[in-house]
């Protein structure tokens, strides 16, 4: 009984799934005008481009969502960037204290081998845990170009660690995640973002210094006039944005990296240091 | 020129030296280890009390000073639209005082940690921490924008809740910290809901815009009775101010100090809110008594609840309940007659100055007392008054600092606290006699409490145990030594801030209008 309602219900759920998928807009559409029309309709000076003008002159971007991000409230993404870093920071102050002999509960070594889940669970992170982390790559390295970007790739690689953690159990994290070196990668992503932000400071903090008619010697870089409408996408657009949706991404990656690893093996300490040991040796 | 151009951008600067400096504290003590961390700490710092100042300086020459992040100019507020859209600062003489006050806060904080947590694992996180609290203080105040002031609280209640749980050994500090940490994940959601409130209304977050065109429906209402209780909550206020003993008491010292600046700065959002936002449209008389009664009701729990207290430091984190209190009686008599010119005039304005006199005087004060039990506790490595004894034989210098500050809050003569503690009697008598005697009477049972206390503590009989114990170190004195000589110098020549800081700052949070105008021509 249990199995055919189960079955059922797997059903109906694929067929949902399937249906949304096959009804999904191509990429790119509809293309939401209105929210556009919303920056251009106080605009004034409305003479250079019909369609986008306001956001694409002003920031590079060539969809209004990363234009809000990246540049009207760049500064907000940085300060959302730093709650994050703060909840990391604070993660890592507050586990720094256990050492060994907090866990008075040994394992052997041959339950450690039966770590985790299933094989089959085992088998199948195997052949996603590279997927994920292409997907996540993907949307930060394209979070300029689409409605979204470094915050959202970040999480998508930190969920795959995630999932390698569960799949394999917890004590393999150390042994593909460093927790010195994912902090290096988080506050040099950090320093980054903050420090393309002050070389705006020619003219004001947060200002996008390469975006469109503003550095012809460095168009090649990232100054290209950004397409609209539904197309592949240039990657060199956006002044400033490509640069800062990669730093926020780095930040995010490997912050929830390290959130990842203090959750699942921070409490566990004793194994935690003795496989450093192990490694140093 | 570079004065000029470190002046213009100094809004900015002092926000971003911070965040920089924290990012760069956990890099640098990897690469170059714990000496050179200390000394870009301190270099920071000092740093940043030069760029606060700058900005200080700025405002008052210029009035109040816009920052638009990202535009063509620092100035370009509106840049052809017709709501502001960009994020911006602004900084009038207020915020230009509650900037410097965080920032001399911390810089103290800094100099003071050196040598006390000395012998504790994990600090460069722990100067991040600092930098990122101070960083959130700074664009709490210096906002002009309401999405970008939760974001600012968010940064302050997380890395609060880190320090105040950095003493992870002692199993009450995460307790405190995670007490700290509700009590701010309640009132941030509430923050961010009442700015989806006005978001959804008016199509802006920009105070001044919202000010402009602001109307008094039922969601604006609502918003202001969630944007009250939140920080209310965040400042200490009476109803909520359970979280603020523990907090203050488990953090460690030097944090604790912090942690008065970002009460402070709550309080200073509730008077951003009250009188700029809802400036025009308010009912003051309404708002300005439920102030009142929140101001005096945390006057009277704070000192009979410090009276019961056997912590050092609880007894303190109390009295400062009772400080807070008197802002907030102090500034809602402000708001109670604010549409009232004849009784503004008068009185109101005084009352308001004392206020903001006293924000700073109890801030300066507050913080020796702290730094002086954090030397107390940094000798004998305990907070109970009960063991405590005969102290000032070995720890002359940090007793003489005890006794300054302690007379600071309860307001004796030749200390800050009594110029702006008598502003605040005699123009709150004029507005109603009955809340100046219970302030006067609650500062006299401060006095008695600080004076037993200090009694108890340092002098009398000395203990075995702490026979040998030495003074602390320099490093730990001279910040105490700074606090002293700025109580005692404000104290007998009052006019130095009243005149050039909180004049002005009074006159910026009273006049809506210019705040408005800065940004939006009407």
């Amino acid at each position: 009984m249990r199995k055919i309602v189960a079955s059922i219900s797997f059903l109906i759920l694929l067929a949902f799934l399937l249906f949304i998928a096959v009804k999904l807009h191509p990429f790119g559409e509809p293309e939401e005008r209105e929210m556009d029309d919303y920056f251009i309709k106080g605009y004034y000076n409305e003479t250079q481009n019909k369609v986008i003008g306001g956001a694409q002159n002003e920031s590079g971007a060539n969809n209004v969502v990363t234009a809000v991000v990246f540049d009207y409230r760049g500064f907000d993404t940085l300060g959302e960037a730093t709650v994050l870093f703060s909840a990391v920071t604070g993660v890592a102050a507050l586990f720094r204290r256990l050492r060994r002999g907090m866990m008075e509960e040994k394992r052997s070594e041959a339950e450690r081998k039966e770590e985790g889940l299933s094989k089959i669970v085992k088998t199948i992170t195997n052949i996603f845990y590279p997927l994920i982390l292409i997907f996540g790559l993907y949307v930060i390295l394209h979070g300029h170009l689409t409605p979204g970007g470094g915050f959202q790739g970040g999480a998508v690689v930190a969920s795959a660690f995630a999932l390698v953690a569960i799949a394999y159990g917890k004590l393999i994290v150390p042994k593909f995640l460093n927790k010195e070196k994912m902090s290096v990668v988080e506050t040099s992503g950090l320093v980054g973002f903050i420090g393309l932000a002050f070389l705006g400071l020619t003219t004001t903090f947060f200002f996008n210094f390469l975006a469109v008619g503003r550095t012809p010697p460095l168009s090649w870089l990232s100054g290209t006039v950004p397409l609209w409408g539904p197309n592949p996408g240039a990657l060199n657009t956006g002044g400033v944005l490509p640069f800062m949706n990669l730093a926020v991404g780095a930040e995010v990656l490997a912050g929830l990296g390290i959130i990842v690893l203090f959750m699942l093996v921070g409490l566990l300490p004793e194994e935690y240091e003795e496989q450093k040991e192990e490694e140093k040796k | 020129m570079t004065l000029d151009w470190l002046s213009i951008h100094s809004p900015a600067l002092v926000v971003a030296i911070p965040l920089i400096a924290a990012f760069a504290t956990l890099l640098i003590s990897k690469l170059a280890g714990p000496k050179a961390r200390n000394g870009f700490v301190v270099t920071t710092l000092v740093l940043e009390l030069i760029i606060g100042i700058l900005l200080a300086r700025y405002v008052l020459l210029k009035g109040t000073t816009v920052y638009v992040f990202g535009g063509v100019s620092p100035a370009a507020t509106l840049a052809g639209y017709t709501v502001p859209v960009r994020i911006m600062f602004e900084v009038d003489a207020f915020s230009a005082t509650m900037a410097l006050v965080s920032i001399g806060l911390a810089f103290l904080a800094g100099i003071y940690s050196l040598s006390y947590m000395k012998a504790h694992t994990g600090l460069d996180k722990y100067y991040t921490l600092s930098f990122l609290l101070l960083a959130g203080m700074l664009g709490m105040v210096c906002t002009g924008d309401l999405f970008n002031f939760f974001v600012f609280l968010e940064i302050t209640s997380i890395a609060g809740s880190a320090l105040v749980a950095f003493f992870m050994h002692r199993g009450e500090a995460p307790e405190a910290a995670y007490k700290y940490m509700t009590i701010c994940t309640v009132g941030g959601l509430l923050v961010l809901f009442a700015t989806a409130l006005f978001y959804s209304e008016y199509d802006a977050l920009n105070i001044a815009y919202l000010a402009s065109v602001l109307k008094f429906g039922v969601v604006e209402q609502v918003a202001l009775a969630l944007l009250l209780g939140a920080l209310a909550m965040k400042a200490g206020s009476f109803p909520l101010h359970q979280w603020l003993p523990d907090a203050y008491s488990e953090a460690p010292c030097p944090i604790t100090i912090m942690l008065v600046g970002s009460t402070l700065a709550s309080l200073y959002a509730l008077f951003r809110v009250c009188f700029t936002l809802y400036g025009g449209v308010l009912n003051t008389l309404i708002i300005g008594w439920l102030v009142i009664i929140l101001g005096v009701l945390s006057i009277f729990v704070g000192v009979t609840m410090a009276l019961l207290q056997t912590d050092f430091k609880r007894l303190l984190a109390y009295s400062a309940i009772s400080q807070i209190g008197y802002m907030l009686l102090a500034l809602g008599v402000g708001l109670a007659v604010l549409s009232d010119p004849l009784a503004m005039d008068t009185y109101g304005m005084r009352a308001m100055e004392g206020g903001i006199f006293h924000l700073i005087n109890d801030a300066t004060c507050k913080a020796l007392l702290f730094l002086a039990v954090g030397a107390v506790f940094y000798a004998t490595k305990t907070r109970d008054l009960n063991k405590l004894s005969g102290l000032g034989r070995n720890l002359k210098y940090t007793s003489v600092f005890f006794i300054i500050g302690a007379l600071g809050l309860a307001g004796m003569p030749p200390c800050n606290g009594f110029v702006s503690k008598l502003i605040i009697y005699e123009s709150v008598y004029q507005f109603n006699p009955v809340l100046s005697i219970i302030a006067i009477l609650a500062s006299i049972v401060t006095l008695a409490i600080l004076v037993k206390v200090f009694y108890s503590a340092f002098l009398g009989p000395r203990v075995e145990e702490y026979k040998n114990i030495e003074e602390a170190p320099k490093s730990m004195l001279i910040p105490m030594a700074l606090l002293a000589i700025v109580i005692i110098i404000f104290g007998l020549f009052p006019d130095i801030v009243l005149g050039k800081l909180v004049t002005p700052a009074v006159h910026a949070l009273v006049d809506q209008l210019s705040y408005i105008t800065r940004v939006v021509p009407l």
